[in-house]
């Protein structure tokens, strides 16, 4: 079986690079965005198993970009999970507005990360 | 004589009857012997049947308790899984965390030693600041040369004009910088959540500040968040100090080049 | 008077301006007086517990169902302990006690054949209501759709709107 993939999205390199350190040894494909635009374009690309975005982001926020992934058939479908860093009740009902499916809010809990990763791809 | 002949043969009549009465007593003796034989065999067999029974009750309750106590001990064994289990899960679940945790310092050691440009260190600061420790109205202080002062050389939400330079001892951060010593007030009481001062070979080079934590955070540091500002202490005054080395460096060989 | 149903009060019971609080993933929250707590909910799970005699009451929003090392209230086997004791704590009594459980959708189909988290965190929590007796009156709970719940604790009112 081939190994799920998983959509990183954050403008930043710490925390990008926090949340491939807390996949590696895992059974996933990692492939990583700077901005909402790339999240875009790479979902189609790369159509992964589950993508993690960011909100706060430069040249299109997380919100636009998961409105733009949702619109998209090839990508309608893909689990996404927004990572707020307010986690503040308007923030997090557009993430939900915008077609997230669940939300964790930073900073990142390496634990729970890996948890809502496993409990959705699977070990 | 006639009524001799009759009394004879009323006599006789009377023999014959009770002859008569004889052979069914007698037959109704034999029956009721035989009846009591019957009851008698079936007594014995029932008494019979009855040892039997208790015998098997005896077994039986036998079997049970062993079967009892073979359920209590599979129970107990069963529960003795249970808690063994939950043990390995909580130690699995530990591991994790620890390995969680020390991915987080992992990074932020890396980033702090990623570059000997100034900027891009000050960069790392704020972005471990912000993304591991959860806090965006912060300020990272450097001192002045070898002036008993602070420059404010990055924030986020903290006004840059209020506290631009701070004289050694002056308020919470000015102390830190002076006593060299990190101050921790996790209910903010103090306008400040955590000041740690940042060291190089025991000499303090600056001190950053948290002024408040992020909402979700609820202003309480966790054990991750005291070994990333342990790890900043000791590791982002030496990053910057290299910066300066390094630029001193640079400098002097373009002037030796000149 | 509704309890914890999610039924509208009826006509003539409305409220005077209570304490309105928001409540983080992670976090619980116990009130002594009317208050309105909301909390934006996915696969994470919140328990209300409510006291009609004396209106203490409060909101746990745990993310996940256990977890090691110090309590917090981000692990449902600390944040259903630490509601408990924090509105007991605040005068609630708890024989009076009633509980509802919110939450814990699945929002997304897993391939993986072990329980899904959602329904992990609401075993958490309906585990844990179970073992101290405490009756569980309203669940709204489950599918694959975010919540955002509106508690209201002077009437006890509960109330979900899908996200």
């Amino acid at each position: 079986m081939s190994k799920k993939k998983i959509l990183l999205v954050d403008d930043s390199v710490t925390t990008l690079m926090m949340e491939q350190m807390v996949l590696r040894g895992q059974p996933y494909n990692v492939v990583t965005a700077k901005n909402g635009e790339e999240a875009v374009r790479m979902s189609e690309a790369e159509l992964p198993d589950l993508i993690l975005l960011d909100v706060m982001m430069p040249v299109m926020n997380g919100f636009e970009a998961c409105r733009r992934i949702r619109q998209n058939l090839a990508t309608l479908q893909i689990p996404i999970i927004m990572v707020t860093t307010r986690g503040e009740e308007n923030s997090v009902e557009t993430g939900f507005e915008s077609g997230c499916n669940d939300y964790i809010t930073k900073p990142i809990n390496g634990t729970e990360l890996l948890t809502k990763v496993r409990a959705l791809l699977g070990e | 004589m006639n009524e001799t002949k009759e009394h004879g043969g009323y006599v006789l009549k009377v023999r014959e009857e009770t002859t008569r009465a004889l052979a069914t007593l007698k037959s109704e003796n034999e029956r009721f012997r035989m009846q009591l034989a019957a009851v008698e065999s079936d007594r014995a067999r029932l008494h019979q049947e009855k040892l039997n029974v208790q015998e098997q009750l005896m077994i039986t309750r036998d079997h049970l308790t062993r079967s009892v106590d073979d359920h209590s001990s599979l129970v107990r064994r069963l529960m003795d899984v249970e808690r063994e289990n939950e043990r390995v899960a909580g130690q699995f679940l530990d591991i994790e965390t620890q390995n969680a945790n020390l991915a987080n310092l992992y990074v932020a050691s890396y980033q702090l030693h990623g570059s000997l440009d100034r900027d891009e260190i000050v960069a790392a600061i704020r972005e471990i600041v912000i993304n591991l420790i959860g806090c965006e109205d912060f300020g990272i202080y450097e001192r002045v040369d070898d002036e008993e002062k602070l420059r404010l050389i990055g924030w986020f939400d903290v006004s840059p004009e209020s506290s631009q330079l701070i004289s050694f001892g002056e308020g919470i951060v000015g102390r830190v910088a002076a006593t060299g010593e990190a101050i921790i007030d996790e209910h903010g009481r103090s306008g400040i959540v955590a000041a740690v001062p940042l060291s190089v070979n025991g000499r303090v080079g600056g001190v950053i500040a948290l002024f408040r934590l992020l909402p979700q955070k609820g202003n309480s540091l966790e054990r991750l968040d005291h070994e990333l500002l342990n790890l900043l202490a000791s590791q982002a005054g030496i990053a910057l100090y290299s910066t300066a080395l390094h630029a001193d460096a640079t400098r002097r060989r373009a002037e030796g080049a000149l | 008077m509704s309890d914890l149903t999610g039924n509208p009060p009826a006509s003539g019971t409305a409220l005077k301006v209570e304490d309105r609080l928001y409540l983080y993933p992670g976090a619980v929250a116990v009130v002594h007086r009317p208050s309105v707590i909301t909390t934006i909910l996915g696969s994470c799970v919140a328990v209300c517990l409510w006291d009609p005699s004396t209106g203490r009451a409060g909101m746990n929003h745990f993310i996940l169902p256990r977890g090691g090392g110090p309590p917090t209230a981000r692990y449902g086997n600390h944040a259903m302990p630490m509601l408990l004791e924090e509105v007991l704590g605040l005068g609630a009594r708890r024989k009076n006690l009633l509980a509802a459980v919110f939450g814990g959708a699945c929002l997304l189909a897993g391939e993986s054949r072990e329980p899904k988290l959602g329904d992990r965190n609401l075993l958490e929590a309906r585990s844990f209501l179970d073992h101290e007796h405490i009756p569980l009156v309203n669940e709204n709970s489950g599918g694959r759709e975010g919540r955002k719940l509106t508690f209201r604790t002077a009437d006890g009112n509960a109330v979900v709107r899908k996200l």
